[in-house]
């Protein structure tokens, strides 16, 4: 019935394309030759399995075809979301139906690639195998018959390498011609459904005919042994991770400041030239508190994120990072996760959202879950401003215990991680441990154009899904801290700068108490009671809930500032001056340091919950996710707080 | 603008503000309802 769907096509370009491959045949990188950057990330409909989906231009008459990059994989017979999802696209009733298949193959490594191929080949429909990595191959002293091996398989076979662009017109010449062609299966396939041994016993003859192997091992092999032993060493394995991590930070915070220093002297300078043409009043107020704060405590952050991914994307390609979760594993194993969390638990520390995003790599769902669960508990971009004012508060004039108390809300969060990893690995998530299977794949050049169509999706995704939540979040902080508005005379008719006037006269203090921000935190006090916090702090924390930065700019809002959410001395100073309604500081060392506990551990951003959801496909992690991190958070603060109560510490 | 309203205003935007945020909310616990794909074309039945 298939055949006759393949014999029936009209004499069209095909309409959908998918590329399936083994993991590391540059499968992603020739995807991107095909489809430049009109590509974008999706998961497939109902799982969490991330599909990315292109276009590429067909011809004139015909338009654009679409292509779906399927995740990699070495057969199809597994029951990973990712295998299924790959079923679906060959499946011709399936909902991502393709109608040529595009089998990228490592001609490095032709025999073990050809598994996939036979696969898709008993599938009969139109296919054509790219003949990829032909420099590495060449590289290697390995000769590929190439005309040979398309006779075997019976469908067309263009050499390319992908990193350099080349063979990309002969392979879209192939898949036109491709999608309107019969083909023949092999004679000498094994029938499906075949056996995985069946089918590597006919790729590895159908690889000895077609290709020449080195008699012995290169100058290229011996180097990539000679790399690998020294790389995946327990000692200097580990030594070289720990620099090229710490370097990759440095480079981070480094260069990042740069455009996260113009971000906020852009924003800066808008606000102050909308100030001078927007009059004095509620709505210069709210473009500059509520929409200019928000806007530029979200996009400052972008730095950050573009550049991490970019750098992550550059190590992925040189094959480094397969070997550093290698050299991870033994030590995260300890705690029940595999060396690839190691991957996402790094990225966490720059934004919780593309730590959880790229908990994708992790192939085993028992593993995924467990490292998104614990991704947040990771010290995050956007816990810097909270942790620099509560430790300013905490050591006022003391810098270097600052300091301390700086690196040791890093350390706090890991280790809740991974006592977390450790915990859920022996409750809820039991029973389903894997081992770590990792191909170590060939060293290569890293390719620059993927590593900035890496950092150009996570920049989007990130701005997509925090950006439209912080600004709204700031807007609405802004407008419950100022309304109701105070009394003033004469309000209905009354000038606007008279009224601002008028309005500056009031208590500021009594009118942020009567605002329904105010209202609000003493109506939750009695919750944060045991943790001493008063209505304030209670504001403070409760709204942090939606995304932790705003902390700041809320402390900053109810002690009467302009909402700043850039830390600098006079908001520290001004914070520390607050006191609560009794005329007692608000905040003392206990705590700031109670406060600085409960930040560090609980479960506060918004769009993390969303993300946890939208990856594991289900919203009841997400909130398992907020009633342990938060109930973790709230225990330990309430322990520390009544801890140095009873040292006497105030 | 008179000041009361500048608050008409501001309070419109705040309200929109947080229906943007409530639908964040909701979505966390309602998933969102999957469109099948349209298929680009029909092929000839044999």
């Amino acid at each position: 019935m298939s055949t006759a769907v393949v014999d029936a096509r009209p004499q069209t370009a095909p309409a959908r394309l998918a590329l399936v491959g083994n993991p590391n045949t540059g499968k992603t990188t020739l995807f991107n030759e095909l489809c430049g950057l009109r590509a974008r990330t999706s998961n497939y409909p109902g799982t969490t399995t991330a599909v990315r989906v292109g276009h590429m231009p067909a011809s004139d008459r015909h338009g654009s075809v679409e292509v779906v990059d399927l995740p990699g994989l070495y057969d199809l017979q597994g029951s990973t979301p990712e295998a299924l999802v790959a079923a679906n696209a060959l499946n011709p009733a399936g909902r991502l139906r393709a109608d040529v298949v595009l089998v990228v193959v490592d001609a490095s490594n032709l025999a073990r690639n050809l598994i996939i191929v036979g696969e898709v080949l008993a599938q009969s429909r139109p296919v054509v195998v790219a003949l990829n990595m032909m420099d590495v191959a060449r590289s290697r002293g390995i000769g590929v018959d190439v005309e040979r091996l398309s006779q075997r398989l019976g469908c067309p076979v263009v050499p390319v390498v992908a990193r350099r662009g080349e063979g990309i017109d002969a392979l879209r010449h192939a898949m036109r011609e491709a999608a309107t062609a019969n083909r023949v299966a092999p004679a000498d396939l094994p029938p499906a459904p075949a056996s995985l041994e069946a089918l590597a016993t006919w790729g590895a003859a159908v690889a000895d005919a077609c290709s020449s192997a080195p008699p012995d091992l290169t100058a290229t092999d011996r180097l990539t042994e000679r790399l690998d032993r020294f790389l995946t060493h327990p000692i200097s394995g580990v030594a070289t991770f720990i620099a090229i991590m710490c370097a990759l930070f440095w480079t981070l915070f480094t260069l990042a400041a740069v455009p996260m220093d113009l971000i906020e002297a852009l924003f800066g300078s808008l606000s102050e030239a909308l100030s001078a043409v927007i009059p004095a009043g509620p709505v210069q107020d709210l473009v500059t508190q509520g929409i200019i704060g928000g806007l530029s405590g979200t996009v400052v952050f972008l730095p950050q994120i573009c550049l991490l991914f970019f750098l992550i994307s550059l190590l992925e390609d040189t094959g480094y990072l397969a070997r550093a979760a290698f050299v991870m594993d033994g030590a995260l194993s300890r705690f029940g996760l595999p060396g690839q969390s190691f991957v996402p638990l790094l990225t966490a520390h720059a934004c919780a959202l593309p730590g959880i995003m790229s908990a994708r790599l992790i192939p085993n769902e028992r593993d995924r879950l467990a490292t998104i669960l614990i991704a947040p508990f990771m010290s995050c971009s956007a816990r810097l401003p909270v942790y620099v004012l509560l430790t300013s508060l905490l050591f006022a004039g003391q810098p270097a215990l600052a300091g301390v108390a700086f690196a040791a809300c890093y350390l706090l969060g890991a280790i809740a991680g991974l006592f977390t990893a450790w915990l859920f690995g022996r409750t809820a998530l039991k029973g389903r441990p894997q081992p770590l299977i990792l191909e170590l794949p060939s060293y290569r050049t890293p390719s620059v154009k993927n590593a900035l169509l890496a950092a150009k999706d996570q920049g989007m995704a990130f701005l997509r899904t925090a950006g439209t939540v912080i600004m709204a979040i700031c807007i609405v902080m802004w407008w419950l801290s100022a309304y109701p508005r105070p009394d003033v005379p004469d309000a209905g008719t009354a000038t606007v700068a008279a009224a601002a006037a008028d309005t500056g006269a009031v208590d500021t203090k009594a009118a942020q108490a009567s605002s329904y921000a105010g209202q609000f935190g003493k109506l939750a006090q009695p919750l944060f009671e045991p943790l001493g916090f008063d209505w304030q702090l209670t504001v403070g924390v409760v709204t942090s809930f939606l995304a932790r930065e705003v902390f700041v700019s809320t402390m900053a809002v109810l002690e009467g500032g302009a909402g700043d959410t850039e830390v600098d001395e006079g908001v520290v100073s001004r914070i520390r001056a607050m006191t609560r309604d009794d005329g007692t500081p608000l905040f003392t060392p206990a705590t700031a340091a109670t406060a600085l506990v409960f930040f560090v551990l609980a479960m506060q951003c918004l769009p993390t919950l969303a993300v946890t959801r939208k990856e594991t496909g289900s919203g009841k992690y997400a909130v398992i996710q907020l009633a342990y991190m938060s109930s973790l958070a709230y225990v330990l603060a309430f322990l520390v707080n009544r801890g140095l109560a009873l040292a006497g510490v105030a | 603008m008179t000041l009361l309203l500048q608050d008409l205003v501001v309070t419109i935007v705040a309200a929109f503000a947080a229906g943007t945020v409530l639908r964040r909310v909701v979505q966390l616990f309602l998933p969102k309802r999957q469109k099948p794909q349209p298929l680009r074309f029909i092929r000839p039945s044999h």
